[in-house]
């Protein structure tokens, strides 16, 4: 049974105009954030969420658990369908979130042993000693970790403590939005590891946000690709950087910098930048960026389509792959 | 070989902090001539962004140079009286900082503000416009004109920082720095961004320096590397060489960290573990031995720069006995 399972989500989040569009409530316009968000997600597995800042990521994620009002579309969870605030209350009984700035998401005034214990008090379940101590030794701190204060704490230590806070309600789902921005390299593996381990042990799901391509990569199951709002592609990971289908996927991971110098790249991958919210291209999103445009992506929106068995795109051209890439 | 532009020396940095005197540079000695691009890598807290503001002698009224000598075309920059420094910066040596969000002035016009870092150039305003407007063509905006006229909150970040790479070169400045300045753009602007910087040095006559913590971008842009550990420079080469035959272990492990090295996907990403030395009492010997595959007992005592070739040097006790 899919844990998650997201139907045709959208966001519209009203702009307010100034003083003339307040007179004239006909004038009322709103900007859309994402839109047609479809995707599931199954017992023990990750997905990885990768695009740029203003694709919609964060606000998606956000959507997921109840914490953002959507405007259309439906969220399951665990086979339940979850539209009002009781609903969401008890799904993040059972979710977790892994803010994006791990030391801000700690209240500085608070003790850590505190702060575990926080979602356990909202959630009204007792908040044992041994409960906390049990979750730091999880996520590899020592229990004495409990009395200390997040400013004590190194950005590594602070991300682990994110994880625990995320754990200790033992949820089914844990939404990481760029667990690793901010840390050195050579920390962001132990916290990568960490949630690897911890996945298979627990029997979680994972949510991964991140705009770290060869990250995402290695942690991710499946990866989705989002573009401005719409989901662009979705696949297994494997499949879809051996062979993205998406131009925009394929000029994503063209894009990323390689550490190998013999491997420079020449051409640049893509040209311009992302549009404003507010200038949103009509029918294919991608058009103003895209190398192979023809006149059909500016008046027909591509539909997110099954091209090859799990591989799903968003665009009139794009083909199964060819040969032995299944 | 062509002209030294810059030469670090055995420079030493010193912050004094509530908590004791902390070590943040320890003799660091760097050369740049005249059309390269050099990499300074290294995690946080490694004193690359020291190393970056004692160039253009920007360190913080807390720093204490205790040794060593930051020379530009021979004469010292951190011992120049204030007047002849303030000729130097910006003309000589100009730099692109990390955020591009604050490099400028929020209530004036980009225009104003292009026109303005050329305050000590003699030429009449309507020139100085006409270069601004020249080198935010040179950097790629798609609309010069309009650019000047607006403000930079109308700036999308990729935007900002080519601005703010026009900005830097307006006074054509013999040394260019760059701290972290793809860090805070999308994947797609970063390579629009490396692109560019690699486009301009083809008719750059000067040095860029470009300091981050990605390697991708070190081996994407830069010519030669200096990788740097707990305040010291532990190991110089070439580019390739650094990614192809690295000799110190640090930087063998910072180059196995990196996801991006991996061609197939794979479960557990390999770590340094343990943690930088606490920089107010600096070990006597290596900083990375408690953290090195390779120590042994004679790693206690100061290591040597053992000289690999004439480009490349490391500093470990174990270097030279390696293949």
């Amino acid at each position: 049974m899919t844990l998650l399972s997201v139907q045709n989500l959208a966001l519209d989040l009203p702009l307010s105009g100034g003083l003339l569009s307040a007179l004239n409530p006909k004038s009322k316009r709103s900007l859309q954030i994402f839109s047609d968000v479809s995707f599931t997600l199954n017992p023990g597995e990750t997905l990885g969420l990768v695009g740029e800042s203003g694709s919609g990521k964060t606000t998606l994620a956000r959507a997921l658990l109840g914490l953002t009002p959507i405007t259309h579309g439906t969220i399951h969870f665990q086979g339940q369908p979850r539209a009002t605030k009781a609903d969401f209350t008890a799904m993040r009984a059972q979710t977790a979130m892994m803010f994006q700035d791990a030391i801000a998401s700690l209240s500085p005034r608070m003790t850590i042993g505190a702060l575990l214990a926080e979602p356990l008090i909202i959630h009204r379940q007792p908040a044992l000693q041994a409960k906390i101590a049990e979750v730091l030794t999880l996520v590899g701190l020592p229990p004495d970790f409990a009395s200390r204060y997040p400013h004590e704490l190194s950005g590594g230590q602070a991300r682990r403590i994110g994880v625990a806070r995320a754990l200790v309600l033992n949820p089914k789902l844990v939404i990481a939005d760029e667990p690793t921005a901010g840390l050195d390299v050579s920390v962001q593996g132990e916290i990568l590891n960490l949630m690897t381990d911890l996945k298979t042990r627990l029997n979680l799901s994972y949510l991964i946000i991140s705009h770290n391509l060869a990250m995402v990569r290695h942690v991710s199951d499946r990866i989705a690709v989002m573009y401005l709002g719409r989901l662009v592609e979705i696949g297994p990971t494997r499949q879809t950087f051996a062979h993205p289908l998406h131009p925009y996927s394929q000029s994503l991971i063209a894009s990323e910098p390689l550490p190998d110098p013999r491997k420079r790249r020449q051409d640049l991958a893509i040209k311009g930048e992302i549009p404003s919210l507010l200038n949103r291209p009509k029918a294919c999103v991608f058009q103003s960026r895209c190398p192979k445009v023809q006149q059909i992506c500016r008046e027909t929106p591509p539909e997110l389509r099954e091209i090859s068995p799990a591989r799903f795109v968003r665009c009139h051209f794009a083909e199964p792959p060819t040969g032995a890439s299944q | 070989m062509t002209e030294t532009l810059l030469e670090i020396d055995a420079l030493s940095i010193a912050y004094h902090t509530d908590h004791g005197k902390l070590s943040a540079l320890r003799s660091a000695s760097l050369i740049a001539r005249a059309g390269e691009v050099i990499g300074i890598v290294g995690e946080s807290g490694c004193g690359k962004s020291t190393l970056a503001a004692s160039v253009i002698n920007l360190l913080p009224q807390n720093a204490e140079v205790t040794s060593g000598a930051v020379r530009y075309k021979g004469q010292d920059i951190l011992r120049l009286p204030p007047e002849a420094l303030r000729a130097l910066r910006g003309q000589d040596i100009a730099m692109i900082f990390q955020d591009p969000m604050t490099a400028f002035n929020p209530v004036l016009t980009m225009g104003a503000q292009l026109v303005d870092f050329q305050h000590a150039s003699p030429i009449p305003r309507a020139e100085k416009l006409n270069r601004a407007r020249a080198l935010l063509t040179r950097v790629g905006m798609p609309d010069p004109d309009l650019t000047l006229r607006r403000y930079p909150h109308q700036l999308s970040g990729g935007m900002r920082q080519r601005a703010a790479i026009a900005a830097a070169l307006l006074m054509n400045p013999t040394i260019l720095v760059a701290d972290e300045p793809t860090t805070a753009l999308d994947v797609t602007m970063e390579a629009q961004i490396i692109h560019l910087l690699r486009d301009l040095r083809r008719d750059y006559q000067g040095a860029i320096l470009v300091i981050t913590h990605h390697l991708g971008v070190v081996a994407e842009l830069c010519d030669r590397v200096y990788v740097m550990y707990a305040g010291e420079v532990v190991e110089e080469a070439l580019v390739d060489d650094l990614f192809h035959a690295p000799r110190h272990p640090y930087t063998s492990a910072l180059i196995a960290c990196d996801p991006g090295h991996f061609d197939e996907p794979t479960p557990i990403l390999p770590t340094i573990p343990g943690r930088l030395p606490d920089l107010r009492t600096p070990p006597p010997g290596c900083s990375f031995a408690p953290r090195c595959p390779l120590a042994t007992d004679i790693c206690a005592t100061p290591p040597p720069r053992v000289q690999i070739s004439s480009t490349q040097s490391a500093l470990c006790h174990k270097a030279g006995a390696q293949p």
